[in-house]
């Protein structure tokens, strides 16, 4: 397939009808054959993919939120990077008519057919993405300063931007502005096979609005054109506040993982070492508990056997002071603040009675519009979750409260969110991180594991380098995608152990075992350790015995 | 009253058609001149057929027909550039055919004729199924043949594939040939028959439907979720003179207009604009648009449900509510938006909808127990299950299942497989899955069939996964916890603990469920308040709720799941059951089988507990979960089992079930001791039937065998060795779990008593009294008995009631 000599970042759809009318007329002789048009791309996307990502032209594509949407053309290349947060149906357009006997390409763009043609109808998908919810700003300035800017500039506007507090959201309801930045992505041939609801994607594609502000009328304003309109939920969103992306072609992203990673990192065990201290820092040099969040900052679910999820690590701080007249407490704030510069996507939640009882967290189905109302457990796998129970105060709590007190259970012991169709229930796993900042132990958040808090100073806001963040990043986003196994012996040894800890205490039960398994893993995951030593599970052992010994001098 | 939707543009007879101009029937739809008209092929995804907004749907079916001269007839091959669009050639030796295929009109309806005449669902059936069904409908004055489309492919597969096909041109056939017949059956029959099509082979998933769909036939399963008000459409307009009060015949819609006449059509009168609308001599159809969504299980993981709008007419119309599980067999149609009124470009956007023909509801969720067929006579167009064929299959795989001579001890595995040994537990829970069958008399009295379950273990013995498990298969089951739940009402409150700052949460939401299974965790953290509230349900099967006034008694026929933890957090084996658990007897008694999950130190246990956690972890845990059977088909085998096996006592096992009780009972006489401890009580004997009628169904067995009865036995006994040992005698001895006093504590206290009595007779003169302390002390000096300050008010209390002491304060006197 030759390129066709088009500028492919200016002028994309003449790209498209370039190569549609080659393949059109190879088809052409046998006028069957036009309907096979329809099956395939006619090369497109792989012209745009070598042009893209092998001649690395993706860097002079603009960012469809960093413009100002008058200024984007219809029919120009943009992308956007979001999350999927609603599914619509699938959508029917005319994908090719005949124009003075030749066949023309509507695909990839909205524009009025003229009638009384002949007309082949195909189908796409469509997509309403939203900006990531929890994702933090300097993981935005990376995406966004990823090739425009040059890094030493770039650099001094980040540090100030990171120094911005920590976003404290509460949980809140879908508001008007949450279309802001939104953005209809349609899909076509099938490419959206692998993507699901809440994934992460990069979508390259031809945004297109269209001319006139239609007043859709249905023709003849018969009832039953009325009636399907009105389901339309395309309709609810005009194309002027959400712009129609046609996808060309996509990258499915993870919340982990941050764009550029230059090579691996010379020396694991001192980055390792630096940010340990650092956490200790933030948490009032409490070495313990920031050995604890930084297991806990590299869990990810890496399995489920129902109803268990297998290596999510949930973490309970206790003996957190309420912040002041009703704020985020101290703790929160400060360890919510060093995990947003150090995970991509993260958020902290106060837990309030009023936020609770005012809106459901779950997702739920709106059949009046067709849509699908986002809550804040709407998020993208990896997003870390920082609940500050120590704003929770004595009151009641009203069926709304009681419904989010139980999906953040769900979320805490499963890693599943239900979602509310309204006739039935439909689980969505989930892969969030939770940390619970809570006064006493949280009875009702339970944890995978609590640590009570040993402040011997006040909790400090984060402070680092630019370049030791950015390492820490790396470090972080690696170790949590290795993979990691067991050698037979080490697994007798383990299993030995387990055998023997359960003799000695009767108490220690399954619960133990899978907290200490998931301990191991993470701990020599933290090591950049593809496999348990015996080494890591002694040390595991040592953090979880000088655990339970602050446990018993609390509860005593 | 003449149907407009009957094929009016249609021309009537074979014979008159031949001559007819063979111009396109229905020509020039929406005033746009005629377009090519492309046969859709199947795998092909293009299509060039719009349909404008306004098609008329299945109300005002419109066929569209071409005629073409005998020699062209078209192979039925997919063709575009509309060859055949110029006008067709007058020839009178030329076949009507279907547009664009070489489908002749003629041909097909004979195929019907023969259908409708022939078709005998057995070869003894005197009459042809679908005459009978017809007059079965003239009988009724009805307005729809339900036609089983696997009945049409078994007659004639090309007839049925022409149908599933070219289903806007085939179906009006089906009308005008049944409407014929019913002529011929009824001379004076003048209303127009509906052929409603349903059953298709193949019920496409609503997520795949594509444009090669469109104008084909489509059966798609799905569950409603809104529906539109009702539509009325006007069918035919009803016009008079206001002058001089003539009126024309009633005029028709064509295509969703109204020609008024302009002039009155009596000469004497002949006034200009004089017409005018008599409204309620119209005739109107109604018409709703509902919306279709998939149903949860067709929804690949990760995805929202896929919706399609259906159109629905006439007695279609509220046929099924939101909720509804349906299965539609309809027409996919496609309507394209225009850009604005009256503007000749289209947005390039379609809307697509199924024009429906045929409604099927299907419930089969897992909530219902009483799962009778309900069939309305009325509404011949609805039917519950799922295609036979299909519903036949499932229950055919589950009656092979319960023919597995180890099918008890496969669910067993398969009821909760991720927790390991327990496994009378798990038999325990699945006979109360199962349940046994509630018995009425005819004196009004009921037996609950019921079964009841208490786990009492240590913490971290998986009791709360069990619940959770049993939660999630059980037919209608809530999952609650004891701590702080309020028996009714949903609000909950948070409270702090004042010591230890913990935040405590008061959930409500015990919100019995009827017909399902009450999991209560913390059953013993549960308040007074709402247990007593258990006490009705668990015997009684009612609820009694009073509010502003008056007392409203709910039906709760549920069973009660309940796991708690021993008082003392951890179960002390030296204290009876009652003392651990530190429940009402009442209502502990109420309970069919008590479970101790006990923590016992065994290291093969322990061994093969950490074994599987690291492969958990490890490992591929797919692997070692393959002999267990899926939740669904668990699920779907206890819904079968509870709502068609109702076993019944065998002679044997009424025997066997005699002869154990006995023997139960036995165990507590010892030969030569006055002592008599009551090892069962006739709940046992109840809990027995309903045990082994559990294990009956389990097997499918409409009689409860002997096997059942041995069974129950075991399972009963187990679980009461478990809980009803007396610890200081170590036999089986009920009366600890109805009073919570065993029976040789029964006798230390009699001793107690006839001790402290001679004790007061010696000391105490009439008249006088001693303090409660130093009677103690003096006892305890005195009398070589042990006994605590407890046992001596314990005695004296029996003794004032006897009249022989009153005690007035710390005082004791002897009246």
């Amino acid at each position: 397939m030759v390129a066709p000599a088009v500028d492919l970042l200016r002028n994309p759809l003449g790209a498209v009808r370039g190569l549609f009318s080659i393949a059109a007329m190879v088809a052409s002789p046998a006028p069957a054959a036009t309907l096979e048009l329809s099956g395939g791309d006619w090369g497109i996307k792989g012209v745009f993919d070598k042009f893209l990502y092998e001649e690395g032209a993706i860097a002079q594509v603009p960012h469809i939120d960093d413009l100002a949407h008058d200024s984007i053309p219809s029919g120009s290349l943009v992308r956007f990077r979001g999350m999927i947060q609603d599914m619509f149906d699938v959508e029917y357009y005319v994908g090719a008519y005949k124009d003075c006997n030749t066949w023309q390409t509507n695909k990839y763009t909205d524009s009025p057919v003229p009638q009384d043609t002949e007309q082949q109808i195909w189908d796409r998908r469509l997509f309403y993405c939203v900006p990531i919810p929890g994702e933090n700003q300097w993981m935005k300035n990376t995406w966004h300063s990823n090739a425009v800017q040059p890094d030493a500039t770039s650099q001094s506007l980040k540090r100030k931007r990171e120094d911005i507090p920590a976003t404290v959201e509460s949980m809140d309801c879908d508001s008007p502005t949450k279309e802001h930045n939104s953005c209809l992505v349609k899909i076509y041939d099938g490419n959206d096979a692998d993507l699901k609801l809440n994934d992460i994607a990069e979508f390259v594609g031809i945004v297109w609005k269209e001319s006139e502000l239609v007043s859709i009328s249905a023709s003849d304003s018969s009832a039953l054109a009325e009636s399907l309109m009105e389901d339309d939920t395309s309709l609810q969103l005009p194309s002027s506040t959400v712009p129609r992306l046609h996808c060309i072609t996509m990258r499915k992203l993870s919340a982990y993982s941050i764009p550029s990673q230059p090579g691996a990192l010379a020396d694991i065990c001192s980055v390792r070492e630096s940010l340990v201290c650092t956490l200790q820092s933030v948490l009032g040099e409490d070495r313990l508990a920031a050995e604890y969040l930084l297991l806990h900052l590299l869990s990810k679910v890496y399995s489920r056997v129902e109803p268990l999820a297998v290596g999510k690590f949930s973490l309970n701080f206790s003996g957190c002071q309420a912040g002041a007249d009703g704020s985020v407490s101290l703790v929160a704030s400060a360890v919510g603040h060093a995990i947003s510069v150090l995970l991509p996507c993260s958020q902290v939640v106060p837990l309030s009675l009023e936020d609770l009882n005012s809106c459901l967290i779950a997702p739920r189905k709106d059949y009046a519009t067709n849509r699908l109302v986002t809550g804040g457990l709407q998020l993208a796998s990896g997003t870390h979750l920082t609940l500050d129970e120590t704003a929770l105060n004595t009151g009641r709590l009203n069926e709304t409260g009681v419904k989010n007190l139980q999906s953040l259970k769900s979320v805490m012991e499963s890693q599943k969110v239900d979602y509310d169709f309204q006739y039935y229930q439909m689980e969505m796993p989930t892969d969030l991180p939770v940390l619970v900042v809570s006064c006493g132990k949280s009875r009702i958040l339970p944890a995978d594991a609590l640590v009570p808090l040993r402040c011997s100073a006040e909790a400090a806001r984060i402070h680092a380098e630019a370049s030791d963040l950015s390492k820490w990043r790396i470090y972080l986003s690696s170790a949590r995608e290795a993979d990691h196994v067991i050698e037979p012996s080490m697994q007798k040894i383990v299993e030995e152990d387990l055998v023997a800890a359960r003799q000695k205490d009767r108490t220690v039960g399954s619960e133990t075992f899978h907290r200490w398994l998931t301990m191991a893993r993470l701990l020599s995951l933290s090591y950049s350790e593809r496999s348990l030593t015996r080494e890591r599970w002694e040390m595991m052992k040592e953090l979880e015995m000088r655990c339970a010994a602050r446990l018993r001098e609390t509860t005593t | 009253m003449a149907e407009p939707s009957s094929p009016l543009v249609f021309p009537e007879s074979p014979g008159l058609s031949d001559r007819v101009p063979a111009t396109p029937v229905s020509a020039a739809r929406n005033g746009s001149a005629r377009r090519p008209r492309q046969s859709p092929s199947a795998g092909s995804s293009g299509h060039s057929t719009p349909i404008l907004p306004g098609t008329p749907g299945f109300g005002n079916r419109t066929p569209n027909y071409f005629k073409f001269t005998g020699g062209r007839a078209r192979e039925a091959e997919p063709q575009a550039e509309g060859v055949f669009a110029q006008a067709p050639v007058e020839d009178p030796g030329s076949k009507t055919y279907v547009w664009g295929t070489n489908i002749s009109i003629d041909d097909t309806r004979e195929a019907m004729h023969l259908f409708f005449e022939r078709f005998r669902e057995s070869p003894e059936a005197v009459e042809a199924k679908y005459i009978q069904l017809l007059d079965q409908v003239i009988e009724l004055e009805g307005r729809s043949l339900n036609i089983d489309a696997q009945n049409i492919f078994t007659y004639n597969e090309e007839l049925y594939s022409q149908v599933v096909r070219y289903p806007l041109e085939v179906i009006p056939l089906f009308d005008m040939v049944v409407g014929d017949i019913a002529r011929e059956r009824r001379p004076d029959w003048n209303n127009h028959i509906q052929a409603r099509i349903f059953n298709l082979k193949l019920s496409t998933n609503l997520r795949d439907l594509n444009p090669s769909d469109i104008e084909k036939l489509v059966s798609v399963k799905g569950m409603i979720i809104r529906c539109s008000s009702v539509i009325p459409e006007i069918k035919e307009a009803f016009f008079q003179c206001l002058m001089c009060g003539h009126f024309p015949e009633v005029t028709p819609v064509d295509r969703g207009r109204v020609n008024e006449p302009s002039k009155c059509a009596n000469p004497a009168c002949s006034a200009v604009n004089s017409m005018t609308m008599i409204h309620n001599r119209c005739t109107f159809t109604d018409k709703q648009i509902v919306r279709l969504q998939e149903t949860p299980d067709a929804i690949p993981e990760g995805e929202t449900p896929h919706t399609v709008s259906l159109l629905m007419h006439d007695k279609l119309v509220d046929a099924a509510k939101p909720g509804d599980r349906v299965e539609v067999t309809g027409v996919f149609r496609a309507m394209a938006v225009r850009v604005g009124p009256n503007q000749r470009t289209l947005k390039s956007l379609y809307k697509t909808y199924i024009d429906c023909l045929h409604v099927k509801k299907a419930d089969k969720s897992r909530m219902q127990m009483h799962g009778g067929v309900e069939f309305d006579n009325n509404e011949i167009f609805l039917e519950t299950d799922t295609s036979p064929a299909v519903y036949e299959a499932k229950i055919n795989k589950l009656k092979e299942l319960s023919k597995l001579p180890d099918i008890y001890q496969k669910l067993t595995r398969s009821l909760a497989p991720s927790i390991w040994e327990l496994e009378d537990i798990k038999k325990g829970l699945l006979c109360q899955l199962f349940g046994g069958s509630t018995k009425k008399l005819s004196s009004g009295a009921s037996f609950r069939g019921d079964i009841n379950v208490l786990l009492v273990g240590d913490p971290g013995t998986s009791k709360s996964q069990l619940l959770q498990y049993v939660h999630k298969i059980a037919p209608r089951g809530i999952y609650t916890s004891g701590r702080g739940s309020s028996a009714v009402g949903l609000t909950a409150y948070v409270t702090k603990d004042p010591e230890t700052r913990e935040t405590v949460l008061e959930s409500g939401a015990l919100v019995l469920s009827d017909q399902g299974i009450c999991c209560i965790d913390e059953f013993d953290k549960m308040s007074e308040n709402a247990r007593s509230m258990l006490h009705e349900v668990m015997e009684q099967q009612t609820v009694s709720v009073a509010k502003a006034g008056i007392i409203a008694t709910l039906n709760a026929r549920t069973s009660v799941l309940a796991c708690a933890n021993p008082s003392g957090s951890r179960y002390n084996a030296r204290l009876s059951v009652i003392d651990n658990i530190q429940l009402p007897p009442t209502l502990l008694s109420r309970f069919d089988l008590i479970y101790l999950v006990l923590d016992k130190p065994d290291e093969q246990t322990d061994r093969r507990l950490a074994r599987h956690l690291v492969a958990l972890h490890y490992e591929d845990p797919e692997v070692e979960l393959l002999e267990a059977l899926d939740l669904p088909t668990i699920a779907a085998y206890i819904t079968y089992a509870r709502q068609r096996i109702h076993p019944k006592l065998s002679n044997e096992a009424a025997e066997r079930l005699i002869e154990g009780y006995v023997n139960m009972r036995r165990r507590g006489n010892f030969p030569g001791s006055r002592k008599k401890v009551i090892t069962a009580t006739p709940r046992q004997l109840e809990s027995l039937i309903r045990i082994s009628e559990a294990l009956a169904r389990m097997r499918f067995s409409e009689t409860v065998d002997e096997c059942d009865t041995v069974e129950a036995l075991r399972l009963l006994d187990v679980a009461l060795q478990q809980s009803a040992t007396d610890h200081s005698t170590g036999i089986i001895d009920m009366d600890l779990i109805t009073t919570g006093v065993s029976a040789s504590e029964r006798t230390r206290r009699e001793n107690v008593v006839s001790s402290v009595k001679v004790f007061i007779m010696d000391r105490i003169q009439a008249g006088s009294s001693l303090r409660i302390t130093e009677l103690f002390e003096d006892i305890r000096a005195n009398v070589n008995q042990e006994m605590s300050l407890q046992d001596l008010k314990t005695a004296l209390n029996t003794l004032m009631t006897e009249g022989f002491v009153s005690v007035l304060g710390d005082n004791v006197a002897r009246s």
